[in-house]
């Protein structure tokens, strides 16, 4: 959990330079589920420990107007963010995932947030995983662009050129490209033309949420940086967690160890139910990622 | 060999270079808003330092009323100040230990994780064969993200530079960031990112 600020290695150039960080997310009080960034468990919550927080993200496709809480959510990630010792794992659900939602028999995955908002959705997904998140946090994907043109884009490793006819004519090509908020948007959605389909897709939002990661890690020590993200987020979503809170996630994700991220994505088989396509998940692999990471967020091998 | 503090800076003092520089901040309507933070008016909560702390108000993200800003920037400084003074400047040299004492303002968690790396948040692992401690620089800017004018979280940039003679003699610099949050009143850290280097 040691790391060098570069600046002071310029500055003392014969030092020996050791810097250190660490931190900590209190629980406070269970939040309403009407919001967009929800917090699932409360001060007397089961199996939170103090250095381990995970958080639902969600890419919601609502329509303006719509409730993107009551939506359905076309990139799910399950984070795990480690703040004692940097490390962080992402779990890929991919959409179609076909799964058990209480009270609503099966269903594709993201259906259990049309049916029940972020609470119900946060379960369902914990109930794949073996991991219950702490905060479920829904956003459309305007915002999302908004955000990554504010943090003035991002970079991803592009293991593969492709395109889509609507979203991206012009193909993103291979290696280490720079996205802005549309490009991001539609590296994260483009799921057709991908040779595994929603598997791809689900690992290529695993490299946006790196370039973000990595894009505010480096800008969190400009003065006011995450103060005025955060003011952002604020603005532009729809919460009612205090901004404190939301200030420390913030330096959780500011303070993940780029070289200590994993992220894997719960594969499947292609079927059929009701003429619709989905996929089966393998939900012993999600287990499998659940139990490595459930108190470490440290991910093994996929 | 014993190092003394001596007085130079007042607690009055540090609220005074406070709200200098906050001078040409607003002009807005000014009604206090609560801050149980210690205050450094407060002598008893104060440290005397022999260097002057620069303290100066950063990026405040949000509406706040200028006096809200002096208060907000005096109490979060004010926790960053005793930090530092506890943890490098303060105690009598060839210091044996206490240092512990200086995550007193750190949250629980952090607390426990900081303790984990106490020779570099402190001068633990100096201490025993250093004689004397005579700081240079001590600065402090405070970032503020304000909500509804109220002040949420801070986070207050720090540098300090001293150096030591003993056994071990060095100048040493400290920098780095300490996020802060309100915690039953009171401003607490609940997460650092610092950098300690010598030559």
């Amino acid at each position: 959990m040691s790391r060098v600020l570069p600046l002071l290695r310029r500055l003392l150039p014969l030092a020996l330079v050791l810097g250190v960080v660490g931190m900590t997310v209190p629980d406070s009080a269970v939040r309403p589920t009407e919001i967009s960034l929800v917090k699932l468990r409360g001060a007397e919550g089961v199996d939170v420990g103090d250095d381990v927080i995970w958080i639902l993200a969600v890419g919601s496709d609502a329509r303006p107007g719509e409730d993107m809480t009551r939506s359905r959510g076309d990139a799910i990630q399950l984070v795990g963010l480690n703040t004692r010792t940097g490390a962080a794992s992402a779990i890929g659900i991919p959409r179609d995932s076909w799964v058990p939602i209480a009270g609503h028999g099966s269903n594709r995955v993201n259906a259990a947030l049309y049916f029940g908002g972020p609470q119900l959705f946060g379960r369902t997904v914990g109930n794949l995983v073996g991991v219950q998140p702490d905060y479920v946090m829904v956003t459309r994907f305007p915002f999302f662009e908004n955000m990554v043109n504010d943090i003035g884009g991002i970079y991803v490793d592009n293991p593969r050129p492709f395109a889509d006819q609507y979203l991206k004519p012009k193909a993103f090509p291979k290696g280490h490209i720079k996205l802005n908020g549309y490009s991001a948007m539609a590296f994260s959605r483009i799921r057709k033309s991908l040779p595994g389909g929603d598997f791809d897709r689900s690992a290529n939002q695993q490299r946006v949420l790196r370039g973000i990661q990595a894009r505010i890690a480096t800008r969190s020590d400009q003065p006011g940086f995450i103060e005025r993200g955060v003011m952002s987020v604020m603005r532009n979503m729809d919460t009612d967690l205090a901004p404190s809170e939301l200030f420390q996630i913030a330096h959780a994700v500011a303070q993940v160890d780029p070289r200590k991220i994993r992220s894997c994505v719960v594969q499947g088989s292609f079927g059929t139910i009701g003429g619709a396509s989905i996929i089966f998940p393998n939900v012993a692999q999600a287990r499998r990622y659940g139990d490595a990471a459930r108190s470490d967020a440290t991910l093994g091998p996929c | 060999m014993t190092r003394t503090h001596r007085p130079r800076l007042a607690a009055a003092s540090l609220a005074a270079l406070v709200a200098l520089s906050l001078g040409a901040c607003s002009g807005e309507e000014e009604s206090p808003e609560p801050d149980a933070g210690p205050s450094l008016s407060d002598p008893s909560a104060a440290p005397t330092l022999e260097v002057e702390p620069v303290v100066r108000a950063g990026e405040v993200v949000g509406r706040l009323t200028k006096g809200d800003r002096t208060r907000i920037v005096e109490a979060v400084s004010g926790v960053a100040v005793r930090y530092l003074d506890a943890a490098f400047l303060a105690g009598d040299y060839p210091r044996q230990g206490g240092f512990q004492s200086a995550l007193a303002a750190f949250a629980p968690g952090t607390a426990k994780v900081a303790r984990g790396d106490l020779g570099l948040l402190t001068n633990a692992g100096i201490a025993p064969r250093v004689d004397e401690v005579t700081p240079a620089q001590l600065g402090v800017t405070v970032d503020v993200l304000a909500v509804r004018e109220h002040a949420s979280a801070a986070t207050a940039h720090v540098k300090l530079v001293f150096k030591t003679a003993g056994d071990v003699a060095q100048r040493v610099q400290v920098q780095g960031r300490l996020m802060m949050t309100k915690a039953d009143g009171r401003w607490q850290v609940f997460a650092y990112h610092l950098s300690k280097g010598a030559r």
